[in-house]
């Protein structure tokens, strides 16, 4: 077995700046290897920092990328006005150009979109994974619920992360891998973020992005490390966020976490007969849950509690099969 | 071409049914889901006709075949071929 190679960040900057120009920067996400080729030094900065933990590949693993993505200084008069920066994926530009200084930003929407388009051999759920061991909970949300901010928080206690985003689901055996990216933390998250724990490692603020000001939060080496070790569903919670209010949460009807995982999914409407056996496995498995709360650390006390019922009753019905 | 759907009771929570020919996904409630597991073992695996259907809800469900709600169930179970046309 190979030694382990080295973290982003304990590469010298000027390696990762040379890497990012050659377009010889793999990043593996888990459900993913992206090639990335950049010439924008402060753009290889920013991305030293916010996936610091991340391992380089290996050069065997780094032959076959799944994405090769540029983030490149478009040419033109306009380069010299106002510089900007272009996210291409096979030579398109899925989307307009940011201003240059958020090249960061840009080039995460770009990597989820370009998931989000074509990792079809998955279930993708919009939900943020997390997990304790094996046993995984699974927080679906609609943008605006606290669900990035709540993951962040609970990387930060000690639970590994899988993704803030994609609940990627392996229809063969109903694994969640990871897809294991910065924690894009937006407007009042950050300092809430910052201010929860000292180990938060958090890159620039980009104000006046198209989604408010964001700032990236670091995947801890622990996620980092388990990358390739996927998870079982476990606990399914729809976390909101509600200034001030008290921690509350009830337990949900299969069949309506079932409509709310399936119809929001990203490409469940694409894969039939698969989608729907996968998600209602999951259903089937485990106990959902509405949660709303205020505090995080209230929030996470309580989601371990439902994780070890869950658990706990997973266990008496194993028990009761056996029996 | 035979209807194909795939069913899966969620205990006391209704049940989920997805139609392999339309790919359309269908929620049933506690009580629909009572209804379709009960027309489709009255038929064995083949399609019951309406008046059977209605029979059977009035036998053995003890429900009005005639109400809006009981109506629209039937018509989506003929949709998915647990009634015959």
């Amino acid at each position: 077995m190979s030694a382990p190679s080295l973290r982003v960040r304990e590469c010298d900057l000027g390696e990762i700046k040379q890497r990012c120009r050659a377009g010889q920067l793999h990043i593996d996400y888990g459900a993913a290897l992206v090639r990335v080729r950049s010439p924008l030094d402060p753009f290889a900065r920013t991305l030293q920092r916010t996936y610091g933990a991340f391992r380089l590949p290996h050069s065997a693993q780094t032959e076959c990328a799944d994405y090769h993505v540029e983030v490149i200084r478009p040419r033109g008069p306009r380069a010299f006005i106002r510089p900007q920066s272009q996210f291409r994926i096979d030579g398109i530009q899925p989307f307009d150009p940011f201003p240059l200084t958020n090249a960061l930003p840009l080039f995460e929407w770009g990597v989820n979109w370009c998931f989000g388009q074509r990792a079809n051999q998955y279930i993708l759920l919009h939900a943020g994974v997390l997990a304790k061991g094996e046993r995984a909970i699974i927080m679906a949300a609609p943008p605006g619920s606290g669900k990035s901010t709540l993951a962040a928080a609970m990387m930060l206690r000690g639970f590994r992360l899988l993704s803030d985003e994609f609940g990627v689901l392996r229809p063969e055996t109903g694994d969640l891998v990871a897809m294991l990216k910065p924690v894009a933390l937006k407007n009042q998250s950050v300092e809430v973020i910052r201010a929860f724990s000292e180990e938060a490692v958090i890159g620039p603020l980009f104000t006046g992005t198209r989604k408010g000001d964001v700032a990236h939060l670091a995947p801890d080496d622990a996620s980092a490390d388990a990358i390739h070790h996927p998870a079982r569903p476990a606990l399914v919670i729809f976390p909101s966020f509600e200034a001030g209010a008290a921690l509350a949460s009830h337990r949900l009807p299969g069949k309506d976490a079932f409509a709310h995982l399936a119809f929001n999914s990203f490409n469940y409407h694409l894969l039939g007969a698969t989608g729907f056996e996968a998600v209602a496995d999951v259903v089937a498995a485990c106990p959902a849950y509405q949660m709303r709360y205020s505090d995080l650390d209230a929030a996470i006390r309580h989601i371990e509690m439902l994780l070890d019922d869950a658990e706990a009753v997973a266990g008496a019905q194993t028990t009761e099969d056996d029996g | 071409m035979p209807l194909t759907r795939r069913y899966r009771c969620l205990d006391d929570d209704g049940g989920i049914l997805f139609n392999e020919t339309t790919w359309k996904t269908h929620i049933l409630t506690a009580s629909a889901a009572i209804v379709y597991e009960t027309l489709v073992e009255q038929g064995g695996g083949d399609a019951i006709t309406m008046d059977e259907a209605t029979q059977v809800l009035r036998d053995a469900l003890d429900l009005d075949p005639d109400t809006p709600d009981i109506a629209q169930l039937l018509a989506m179970l003929t949709t998915l071929g647990v009634i015959r046309r």
